[in-house]
Formats: structure tokens, C-alpha cells, sequence
């Protein structure tokens, strides 16, 4: 990804900046470029070294930069092994920077701004080079490859409002607020506009449609999603990029043969992209072969260690084959490559779950739910650790909360609202019971029964019944009672139960009136 | 022979594709039959079909020469199914086929397809109770067998396939059903009108490209053009995975190594554009084509390819197979005729194999040498000439026991008796031996040994002097035994049977015989040269017969060029060498001939049987020149030697030879009583040759008879009488061998006896004729 973003950055530098190189310095240039696009990154740094023209002493360093992230890549293990980590470093990172300081320090240039950046976020600094990409991008702002470094400082919604204040007005800063936004799940109706906006200047942009695709999946609404994505494949069927999330739609949305047609055509165009193997370990991931797919997933880490769909995709497949430990290690190296993705928290929550580490667990959903405040699941999840680590307070309050979300997204999704519902009001009076306040455990119990017209008879509005019934009894109310427990037996449920409390309540009611 | 050292190749550890379109076709055909969708008529011939698929590389089911069949096309099922009646009225099995086919409308279908076929496969945990299939239910499979096997391999490979791979198979199968379109199209549309439309059929490939035309961007990236898939769907008719190709390589070897003939070129030359088309190319190709260049007797190319095989084979199969490696060598030196190279690596085959402790290896290598020694005596150096006595052989013998090796051991009798039969040892030994031979052929089912035990047998009888019987041996071998038969002995016996007929004097037939040998057969040099020989032979015996001196001589020159392998032609070309030179009244030189031949056949410990014809022929010489009693002792001496191996053609040659040099020693009634009471026996022989010796011999005892009995008229005129009888039955032995100067000579007899009868006429008829026949009308 890096050396084909830095080859556009240095086509557009050709086009830009011709004049760029002094006539003495051109031949060196031309063979250090030369070897540079044949990958020999140490030899072209050589040649160059020492060049003062601009054009040239940006390749010199670049070079010098690619060449370490070889090196890095050579020395770093196989995927999952066992010295796997991020141990290893590009070595050349601190003798960039001493060079480049003083090179800005002399004068400033945009394509070195950008490598500051690259090199200092690299070492961590991201401060720093927070301001270094936003000086790049404000004097040259058609370098994408800066926006996109700039793109992963921005960690939350605030970052981006902010750094919206910092950078120019300007036709790409807009591109980069959508991209921005969709990755950090926030969308609104500005984001739409913009989207909107951005279509009508470039109908064509297929990344426009996919980013519009993606935010559309971020709102659950798959079927919209699947129609950009089709869309998209009849238009460039040979692009791949954004395929896997489609393949993630696709998952989710159950569609199997569909997923295997996608699997073909990212196949056929090109067997050895992460997307393609995303694809594919999704497939087998469906068709449960997990051991397939996990081996796809790897590829497409071989392919590219900071793919982060595939780390992340890689950490469900462990989950499946109850190998927690992989899990967790995969979500974490999915956190580490882009701190943004919820799922990677998420599943890190569930997997310390299944390990009963439930303080931890509640740690990971919290940053997931700090993702992605108005999903209930991440809420549920986080009241089932609050209920197990016995704090019934808060339980409740992250149920109401799950609640909430719920009826938000019930507009555009009907896939677990009602359900999920039903569980939750029937979870929160429980919590309300075991807290001894009834009332209230009783109002969320008649709730949950206001769902049955829609819902009909299920297991959830049963166990509401019976607990309702259960209750009326006690507190002597037995024609309620006995209604509550007649329908029950009616619909068929919780039969022997209800025959019970029929029989019994119908006892009560003979022994209180006599014939 | 080789086909021991051959049997222990171990299969490349390729790991190719094994599932193909074709495969794919073969399996939705099972289904159906899995589904009882075929009706119980049908099931025969269409399981027959699949079965011929699937166990085609045992090699039983087909003829000698004949292919398995790796391309299993859609025409081929078509053929099969189109007429046969399905279990839904009104529908073929066709019909139900390609819906089966059409039915896999994406990727995942096929996968699904694949993946359920588990589902058909009878429950190992439920398999011990009795299975009662009831109505509509599915008929399973049990795991192991054939088809059970093939399914359970079929779903393996697929899933062992990397996703790209099995996307190219659905490529591949899409291609491959296309040609049926229409039909698919034809007969859904009808169905359509039958049940009142039930919608527009679904005909594309790929359900998720319905609705887009044919040349829409995406459709081109996935399938191709549409007349690419044309050109794509004949060639996925041929399409065929390394698996097939293996196959098709090993039935190569087999049929190389077991029956020892080339393979058809045509056949040569379309594995050849299969394996073309293929990028990586199975270890076992090389060892084909060096059998192909041994074969045809390149000598460079085999070697180059022999170590290109185990070169690349090398990392497979370790240095435990050197001793292969090696055997392969000497066998293939000793065929390009560097006997002594040969024997040194057959010493290293022997030593390796002792080292590895490979005992099959070690008892073929022996046995090998045991009978290259028998051949090539002169290049054997004295250590293993020394080893190879009699023991060795009872210690191979017992080893191949030991081993269980039957093969072998069966060969080692059969050595035995022949080693018997050359040393002149008793008779009922040989008898016995091949008896075990045969004893071992039958109840082991050595199919392949079958051959050389009856040419053997066949050679017995023909010691024997039982020529009816020998031949017959032949025709039953070559009318019954001939299926599994190495081409070697097949040879062999047209060539004995030929070589049989011309002794009776029957040569035009006898080359015809050869003539009609079935040229399959001669694609091997080496047999291809045996057959020459023969050929050679028979015909330069006609020619001495007939006194066509130039042409035998031109035929004896060629015959004498071609280096040929087999001992007793050997000698047969040297005995009618010196033929030739005796019918040229060269007699010294015969004489030198025949006592050189004597002496390397003494060296070599050479056949018995050749040695007392040498021996004979020698006496016959010195008759020729008059000087009959100097072959007194040697005669004697042969007869006695014959007499005691029971080489009964011989001893009769013996006797008559005996009798002639009684004539010459005026002892005509004792030569006669000699020769007389043996005449019906030499008859039995069919040997023209030996007839036509014989009566001329008692011809002369009946005309000396008469001559001692000059005083008695009567009885004169009886002996007479008998010699002209004989004479006129003479004249047509030596008729049937076309021998015109040994006609004239009878004639003159016939005439000089008419004369001493005093009937003029007759002695000038006869005179007339001698004559006209030694103008050679």
C-alpha cells in the first residue's frame, strides 16, 4: 500500500513539479527513479545522496525510508508466530528524522512534510505529526497519501471536528471528512450532504458509491448497501478495493452463493490482493470450514500485516474454533493497527467472557461502546458483565440503554430489535426483582407483553406470563392470574406449568367461594 | 522380465488436480442413481459406464493396447443415457442429468453439490444392521466400496483445492456442459408449455449474472467471450487432471513392461499434446519415454532419459532405489549389446540390493544374470561364470520360494529345465520341472508366465521328434494364453510354428505365417530382429533347397551382418553357412567351418542338441566326399549321446548317416534292417529333409541289396521293385522341399534301376525327366 501511494505522490510531483530539479542533478535523479520503480531502494537512496534540489532529496530519503520497511518486513515473523509481535522497527526511521529536521528547518516542502509525518506517527510522535501532514496537506492538498496518514490520528469524532478547523478549505478535505467519518461510524446527516455533495462533481467515483455503501452498512441497512456494491462490481468489475466489507455485508446478510460469486470475481482479478483473501476466508468462513479460512486470513496478512479486516476476521475464526488465546491476540493486533474498529474491542470483550474475565471483558465493550454509542448489542453486552460482576445498578442502566439504542435503529432495522427487546425488558425486570423493586419489575414485565401483538407468542412473552401471573397469585389478584395462566396454556406454552397454576389458582378460587 | 523391478515404481507424490468437469458429470450420474431415479433395466449399462471410469487403471477391464478412457465426454453420456427410460414417466435419464447439471447455477451450488455427496454414503456407525431401503429413500453407498471410495476421494480433493483451483473447475465444468444448452433450452421450454409457463427459464451460467448480456464487462472477466467459451467448452471436453494423466503414463509403463511392445503412436502422440498443455509434467513421463527410446532402440535417448527419471525422481525415493536405477542400466546396456558394462552394473544392482536388503531386487538381478550368463558365455568374466553354475540356480529358486515370489520361481524351473534338456540330463527331470512351472501358473495365476512355459514344452516335443504335438503347444499358446502374454514369447511362437511349418518343407506358408505376425507386436527392435532372423532363416534354407546359390548367399550375408541376439539361430545360420559351402563343393572350407563351430560351442558348453548336429553334419561332410567311414566313430558317438538325451530327430539323423556309411561298407541289409525299422517313427518327425535322407539312404541298401543278389532274378526284381517304390516316394519329399538337384539325382537312379530291370520305356521317361529337371524346368 505504501509504495503504490508514494508512486502516485511521485507522479504528481512529476506532473507538478518539473522544475523542481536542477539540470545537474537531473541524471542523478533519473537513475535513482529508475531504481527506485525497480525496487532497489538502497541504490537509489546512494545515488541521490546529497542532492539539494527538492524532487531529489525527497526520493533520497523515501528510499531510504521504503528501504527500512523492507528490512522491517524481512525481519518480522511469520503471522501468528511465536516472535510475531511488533518488536521489529524500521531501522532508518532516526537518521530520517535528524535529516529531515534540518532539511525543514532550512525550508520547507511539502513532499518532506509529508515524510516527516509518515516517519514521525511511525515512531509514535503523533502529535507532531498531526501538525506536520496538516502543514503538507494545506500547501499541496492533492497528496491523498498524506490524508491518508492524516486520517489515522484522528481517533475520534472530536479529532475530526478539530482537525476540520485546522486544515484548508478545499475540494480533498471534504473527501477526507467522509472518509473520516465512515471509518469512525458517524454518520449524520452532514455526512450525507457531503456524500450527496461530492456524487454531483464526480457521478463516476465508484469510491464515492462504496464510501456512501459503507456508510449505509454502518446504518445496518444492508440491502441499500448490497444494491451500491452490485452496482459498483457491474460498473469496474475488476476493482477490489472495499470488497471485503461487501464480503462482510454479504456475511451478515447471510447470503452465501452471493458471497462465493464476489469470492470468484476478487479471484479471478487477482489471486494474491488481502481483499481477494478477506473474501474467500469469508466464504469458508460460512460455509464453516474455519480452518480454510483462517488459512486465507493469514494470506492476506502476508499479503499485508496492517490489513486490519483480516486481523480482525481472523479473531472471529479463533473464536469459532474455541482457541480464545489466538483470539485475543488477533483483536489485539487488529486494535493496535487502527484503533477504530469496534468489532476488534468487541469480540476482545467476548473472548475474555468466555475466559470469565469479566472486568476485562467490561473494559473492551466499554471502548466499543464508546465506537458506537447507539448500539444496543454493545450495551447488552456490556449489562450481561455489570450482571455477572454483580452490580445490578448498573446492569439496569446499560440495559435501558441497549433499550434505547434500539428503538433508534428499529426505523431502518428490523433484524433483532423486537427480539432483543422483549430479552432486555425481561432482563431488566429481573434485575428489578433481585433489587426488590417490584413496581418497577412488574412495569417492565406488562412492556414486554405489549409486544406480543406484534411479535406473537414467544418464549420471552411466556416467561413474562408466567412471571406475571406468578406475581398476580401472590399478591391474591387471581382472576388476572388465572387469565394470564389460561392464555399460556392456550398458546401452548410452559404447559405443564401453566396446567399447574390453572389447577391451583382454580383451588384458591373454589376454597374463597364456596358453592 | 522387467516388469518385476517395474512393479515396485512407487507413484509420484504429485499432489494434482483429480476432480475434472467430466468427473463432476460422472458424479451427478451417480446421484441419480444414488436418487433410484434410474430404473432397474438401466442400472447395468450405466453402472458398467462408471465403473469402466473408475477402475480403468487396473487395466483388466480393457483389451491389450487399448487406452483407459480418461476424457469422460458429455457425447459419451449422452450415448449412454439418452435412450433409457428415467423412474419419472416421460423423461430420459438424459433429461434428468442435465438437470442435475443445470442445476449448479453458482459456485457455492457446485460446492454445495460436492460437499453433500458425504450425505450418499451409507453411516459406518449404522452399517452393521441390515439395511432396508424403503420407499423413495436414497440408495447408499458403503464406504469402501468403488463408488463409495470415489466419492469420498472426490469430496477430499475438492476440499484439499485452494479456492482459485476450484473456481477454475467451475470454469472448467461451465464450459464443459455448455454444448447442452440448447438442449437443456428445448427441453425446459416444452416443459414450460406443459405445465402452463412457469416462468422464463433460467438458462444462464450464473445465476448472479442473469439479466446482464453476454458481453457485459463482468461477464468477459469471469467466463470470458462468448466464442471463447465455445472454443473453451471442446477444450474442457479434453480437459483432464494430473491424476488421468498418471494413469494414462502408468498404463504406458505396464503395457511397456508387462507385455514388453511399444504404444500405438497415434495414442503416443495425443498424450503427448495432453501433457503439452500441462505446465507441470508427472515424474513418470520421463520413465515412459525412456521405455518408448529404449524401445526403438535409441540408444542415447534412453539413457539421457533414464537419468533425467531418477534424477528428477531422486528426491522422492532416496537411494533405496538406486538398485533400480542400476538394474534399469544393465538391462538397457545389455539390450544395446555392451554385454560386459552390463554385467558390471548387473554386479552393482547386486551388491546394492545385498546392502539395502532388498530381496526381490537381488533375486531378479540374479536371475537376470543367470540368464544372460546361458547367452553371452563369452562375456562373462570367470567370478560370476563360476557363480552361475547349477547352484545358483537351486539358490534362486529357493529364495523366490522363500520370498514368494512366484514369478520368479516359476521362471527358475523352467531354467532348470532347460538347462537340463542342453546338458542332455534325464528327460523326466525337464518333465518335472516344467511340470512345477505350470503348477505354479496355474494355481498362482501367473498369467504372464504361461508363455514361456509352453514354448518350452513345445521345444520338448520337438526334441522328442513328436512334431504334431510341439505344434500344437504353439496354437494353443497363441489361440488361448496370448491376452497377458509378453510380446517377447508371443514372438517366439509365431516364429517356432513358422520355423515347425518349414521343416515339413511348407515354406511359402511358413512366411506367410510370418508375414501375418501382428505388427504391433514388432514395434520393439529387439523383437522386431528376432523376427527378421527368422524370416532370413526360412527363406535361406528355401533357397539351399532349391539350388538358388546367389540368393542364399545374398540372404546368408545379411543374416550374418545383423548381429543376432539368440544362440540357436546361431547356429542354424553357421550349419546352413556350411551347407552353402558343401552345395558350392567348397568342402574344405565347410569342414573348417563346421569344426570352428564344434569348438566354440564346446567352449561355451552350447546346446546338445546343436553340438550333435555339428557332429552330424561333419560325418554327412565326409560322406559327401567319399570318405564316409571316417565318420564312423563320431556317428557312433552321436547316436549314442542322442540316444541318451532322447533327441529323437537326431539319433534318426544318426542312424541314417550310420546306414550310409553301412552302404559304403557293402553291409546293405543291415543298414536297411537299420533304417527300416525306424521309418515310421522318422515319419512321425514331418521333417521333409530328414525323410528324403532317410529313403535315399534305404533306396541305396535296396539297390545294393539287389546287387548281392545279382543270381536270383526274382528276388533282385523285388528289391528293385521296393527301391522304385521308395524312389517315387523320395522324389516327392524332396519335391516338397523344392530340392531340384536332389530330384534329377533320384531320377538318374530311377532310370539306371529301369535299366537293370530292362524297362526301357520307363528308364527313358525317367531319363526324360532327370533331364528336364536339371535344365531346372
Amino acid at each position: 500500500m505504501k509504495g503504490r501511494s508514494s508512486s502516485t505522490a511521485l507522479t504528481d510531483e512529476d506532473l507538478r513539479l518539473d522544475g523542481f530539479v536542477s539540470d545537474d542533478e537531473e541524471d542523478k535523479y533519473c537513475l535513482a527513479k529508475s531504481y527506485f520503480d525497480v525496487h532497489e531502494f538502497d541504490r537509489a537512496s546512494r545515488v541521490v545522496d546529497g542532492c539539494v534540489s527538492s524532487k531529489a532529496a525527497f526520493l533520497c530519503l523515501y528510499a531510504k525510508f521504503m528501504a527500512g520497511e523492507k528490512r522491517k518486513d524481512e525481519e518480522s515473523e511469520m503471522v501468528l508466530g511465536p516472535l510475531d509481535g511488533n518488536v521489529t522497527a524500521n531501522k532508518e526511521l532516526p537518521i530520517i528524522t535528524k535529516k529531515l529536521e534540518t532539511m525543514l528547518a532550512e525550508k520547507e516542502d511539502t513532499f518532506l512534510l509529508y515524510l516527516y509525518g509518515v516517519v514521525l506517527l511511525k515512531q509514535r510522535n503523533e502529535k507532531q505529526a498531526y501538525e506536520a501532514l496538516v502543514r503538507s496537506v494545506s500547501a499541496y492538498p492533492y497528496n491523498w497519501a498524506a490524508w491518508d496518514e492524516l486520517k489515522t490520528i484522528t481517533k475520534s469524532v472530536d479529532d475530526v471536528t478539530r482537525a476540520m478547523q485546522d486544515l484548508p478549505e478545499h475540494l480533498i478535505t471534504h473527501f477526507f471528512h467522509v472518509l473520516a467519518s465512515q471509518e469512525l461510524y458517524h454518520v449524520n446527516e452532514h455526512v450525507y450532504s457531503l456524500v450527496d455533495q461530492l456524487s454531483d462533481i464526480f457521478p463516476g467515483s465508484a469510491w464515492l458509491k462504496s464510501q456512501r455503501a459503507l456508510l449505509l452498512y454502518h446504518l445496518k441497512d444492508y440491502e441499500e448497501s448490497e444494491k451500491i456494491f452490485d452496482e459498483i462490481m457491474q460498473s469496474d468489475p475488476y476493482r477490489l478495493d472495499f470488497l471485503d466489507h461487501y464480503s462482510n455485508i454479504l456475511y451478515v446478510m447471510d447470503k452465501r452463493s452471493k458471497l462465493a460469486f464476489v469470492a470468484q470475481v476478487a479471484s479471478a482479478t487477482d489471486k494474491f490482493r488481502p481483499e481477494t483473501c478477506c473474501v474467500i476466508g469469508n466464504y469458508f468462513s460460512m460455509r464453516s470450514e474455519h480452518e480454510k479460512s483462517i488459512m486465507y486470513f493469514r494470506r492476506a496478512l502476508n499479503l499485508d500485516r496492517n490489513f486490519l479486516s483480516a486481523w480482525t476476521l481472523l479473531g472471529h475464526e479463533f473464536v469459532e474454533l474455541k482457541n480464545t488465546h489466538a483470539a485475543i491476540e488477533s483483536y489485539r493486533r487488529a486494535i493496535d493497527v487502527n484503533r477504530k474498529d469496534y468489532r476488534a474491542w468487541y469480540g476482545l470483550g467476548q473472548a475474555y467472557e468466555v475466559l470469565e474475565m469479566n472486568y476485562y471483558a467490561l473494559y473492551y465493550y466499554q471502548r466499543a461502546g464508546a465506537l458506537r454509542p447507539y448500539d444496543s448489542q454493545m450495551w447488552a453486552a456490556m449489562a450481561a458483565c455489570y450482571e455477572k460482576m454483580n452490580r445490578p445498578d448498573d446492569a439496569i442502566k446499560s440495559y435501558k440503554r441497549a433499550l434505547s439504542g434500539n428503538t433508534s435503529a428499529a426505523a431502518t432495522n428490523q433484524w433483532d430489535g423486537f427480539e432483543l427487546n422483549t430479552k432486555t425488558l425481561i432482563k431488566i425486570a429481573k434485575l428489578y426483582e433481585k433489587v426488590r423493586r417490584s413496581d418497577e419489575a412488574v412495569h417492565y414485565m406488562e412492556m414486554c407483553l405489549k409486544a406480543e401483538p406484534d411479535l406473537g407468542p414467544n418464549e420471552d412473552i411466556a416467561t413474562a406470563k408466567s412471571w406475571l401471573a406468578h406475581y398476580e397469585k401472590d399478591r391474591m389478584n387471581l382472576g388476572r392470574a388465572l387469565q394470564l395462566a389460561q392464555e399460556l396454556f392456550d398458546a401452548g406454552l410452559m404447559v405443564e406449568d401453566s396446567r399447574a397454576m390453572v389447577r391451583d389458582i382454580g383451588n384458591q378460587l373454589d376454597m374463597d367461594h364456596p358453592r | 522380465m522387467q516388469n518385476h523391478a517395474a512393479s515396485r515404481l512407487p507413484r509420484d507424490p504429485t499432489t494434482g488436480r483429480y476432480l475434472t468437469p467430466g468427473k463432476l458429470a460422472l458424479l451427478a450420474l451417480i446421484t441419480l442413481y444414488t436418487e433410484n431415479r434410474i430404473p432397474s433395466p438401466s442400472i447395468i449399462p450405466v453402472l458398467t459406464f462408471v465403473l469402466q471410469h473408475l477402475i480403468a487403471n487396473r487395466g483388466q477391464l480393457f483389451a491389450h493396447g487399448s487406452p483407459p478412457p480418461t476424457v469422460i465426454s458429455l457425447e459419451a453420456l449422452q450415448k449412454l443415457t439418452v435412450l433409457e427410460q428415467s423412474a419419472i414417466t416421460g423423461r430420459t435419464i438424459y433429461d434428468l442429468l442435465l438437470k442435475k447439471l443445470w442445476e449448479l447455477n453458482s459456485y457455492d451450488a457446485l460446492h454445495d453439490f460436492v460437499v453433500n455427496l458425504e450425505t450418499y454414503l451409507a453411516d459406518p456407525k449404522k452399517a452393521e444392521k441390515t439395511y432396508i431401503r424403503s420407499q423413495g429413500e436414497k440408495s447408499l453407498f458403503t464406504r469402501n466400496s468403488v463408488i463409495g471410495a470415489f466419492i469420498r476421494r472426490a469430496t477430499l480433493e475438492f476440499s484439499r483445492m485452494p479456492f482459485a483451483e476450484a473456481t477454475q473447475l467451475w470454469q472448467g465444468f461451465i464450459a464443459y456442459r455448455e454444448p447442452t444448452l440448447p438442449q437443456w433450452k428445448k427441453r425446459n421450454l416444452s416443459l414450460v408449455h406443459s405445465t402452463g409457463g412457469v416462468g422464463p427459464v433460467e438458462t444462464h451460467h450464473d445465476k448472479f449474472l442473469a439479466g446482464l448480456p453476454a458481453d457485459h464487462p463482468l461477464v468477459r472477466h469471469l467466463y470470458g467471450a462468448v466464442d471463447d467459451m465455445k472454443h473453451q467448452g471442446e477444450k474442457a471436453h479434453g480437459m483432464v487432471s494430473v491424476d488421468d494423466v498418471e494413469k494414462l503414463l502408468e498404463f504406458q509403463v505396464d503395457c511397456m513392461q508387462r507385455l514388453g511392445t511399444r504404444v500405438p503412436e497415434q495414442m503416443q502422440n495425443s498424450l503427448k499434446a495432453i501433457l503439452d498443455s500441462r505446465a507441470s509434467k508427472p515424474n513418470l513421463q520421463y520413465y515412459v519415454e525412456f521405455l518408448n527410446a529404449w524401445r526403438s532402440g535409441d540408444y542415447q535417448g534412453s539413457f539421457e532419459c533414464l537419468h533425467q527419471y531418477f534424477d528428477y525422481t531422486m528426491h522422492t525415493r532416496d537411494r533405496t532405489f538406486y538398485q533400480y536405477a542400476l538394474l534399469n542400466l544393465a538391462i538397457l546396456q545389455a539390450d544395446f549389446g555392451c554385454n560386459r558394462e552390463s554385467i558390471l552394473a548387473m554386479q552393482e544392482t547386486v551388491n546394492t540390493a545385498r546392502e539395502n536388503k532388498d530381496i526381490a531386487c537381488l533375486n531378479f538381478a540374479l536371475s537376470w544374470l543367470y540368464h544372460f550368463h546361458k547367452a553371452h558365455p563369452q562375456d562373462c568374466p570367470e567370478v560370476i561364470a563360476a557363480r552361475m553354475e547349477r547352484e545358483s540356480l537351486s539358490f534362486l529358486k529357493v529364495k523366490a520360494k522363500e520370498s514368494g515370489m512366484h514369478h520368479l520361481q516359476s521362471m527358475a524351473h523352467l531354467s532348470e529345465a532347460k538347462q537340463a534338456l542342453t546338458n542332455a540330463e534325464s528327460l523326466g527331470f525337464a518333465f518335472e520341472s516344467i511340470l512345477r512351472s505350470s503348477h505354479l501358473n496355474t494355481s498362482k495365476g501367473i498369467n504372464n508366465a504361461v508363455g514361456s512355459q509352453m514354448v518350452l514344452q513345445s521345444s520338448v516335443w520337438t526334441r522328442l521328434g513328436v512334431h504334431y504335438a510341439a505344434m500344437l503347444g504353439c496354437e494353443l499358446f497363441l489361440t488361448k494364453y496370448w491376452k497377458n502374454a509378453p510380446v517377447e514369447d508371443l514372438v517366439k511362437a509365431q516364429c517356432r510354428t513358422a520355423f515347425l511349418i518349414a521343416q515339413k518343407g511348407r515354406f511359402e506358408e511358413a512366411l506367410d505365417k510370418l508375414e501375418n505376425i501382428d505388427a504391433e507386436n514388432l514395434r520393439t527392435l529387439k523383437y522386431y530382429q528376432y523376427w527378421a532372423t527368422y524370416g532370413g532363416l526360412i527363406r535361406l534354407k528355401r533357397e539351399l533347397f532349391r539350388g538358388d546359390l546367389a540368393a542364399a548367399e545374398y540372404n546368408l550375408q545379411q543374416l550374418l551382418a545383423a548381429s543376432s541376439t539368440e544362440p540357436e539361430c546361431v547356429v542354424e545360420v553357421q550349419l546352413c553357412r556350411a551347407q552353402l559351402h558343401m552345395r558350392r563343393s567348397n568342402f574344405s572350407e565347410a569342414l573348417d567351418l563346421l569344426t570352428t563351430l564344434a569348438e566354440d560351442l564346446e567352449r561355451d558348453k552350447g546346446d546338445i542338441s546343436s553340438r550333435l548336429r555339428v557332429m552330424l553334419n561333419k560325418a554327412q561332410l565326409l560322406a559327401k566326399c567319399g570318405r564316409a567311414v571316417k565318420g564312423l566313430s563320431v556317428t557312433l558317438r552321436a547316436a549314442a549321446i542322442a540316444w541318451r538325451a532322447k533327441l529323437l530327430p537326431i539319433l534318426y539323423l544318426a542312424n541314417a548317416v550310420l546306414a550310409n556309411i553301412l552302404i559304403q561298407l557293402h553291409e546293405f541289409a543291415v543298414a536297411y534292417a537299420l533304417l527300416d525299422a525306424i521309418m515310421p517313427q522318422i515319419l512321425e518327425c514331418e521333417d521333409a529333409h530328414l525323410n528324403g535322407i532317410c529313403l535315399n539312404t534305404l533306396i541305396d541298401a535296396q539297390v545294393g541289396m539287389a546287387g548281392k543278389v545279382t543270381d536270383d532274378k526274382k528276388k533282385m526284381a523285388e528289391c528293385m521293385g521296393r527301391a522304385l517304390e521308395m524312389i517315387d516316394k523320395c522324389f516327392v519329399e524332396y519335391g516338397k522341399l523344392g530340392d531340384r538337384a536332389a530330384q534329377a539325382e533320384l531320377m538318374n537312379k530311377k532310370a539306371r534301376v529301369h535299366n537293370i530291370l530292362e524297362n526301357m520305356e520307363l528308364r527313358n521317361e525317367a531319363a526324360a525327366t532327370c533331364i528336364q529337371l536339371k535344365k531346372g524346368h
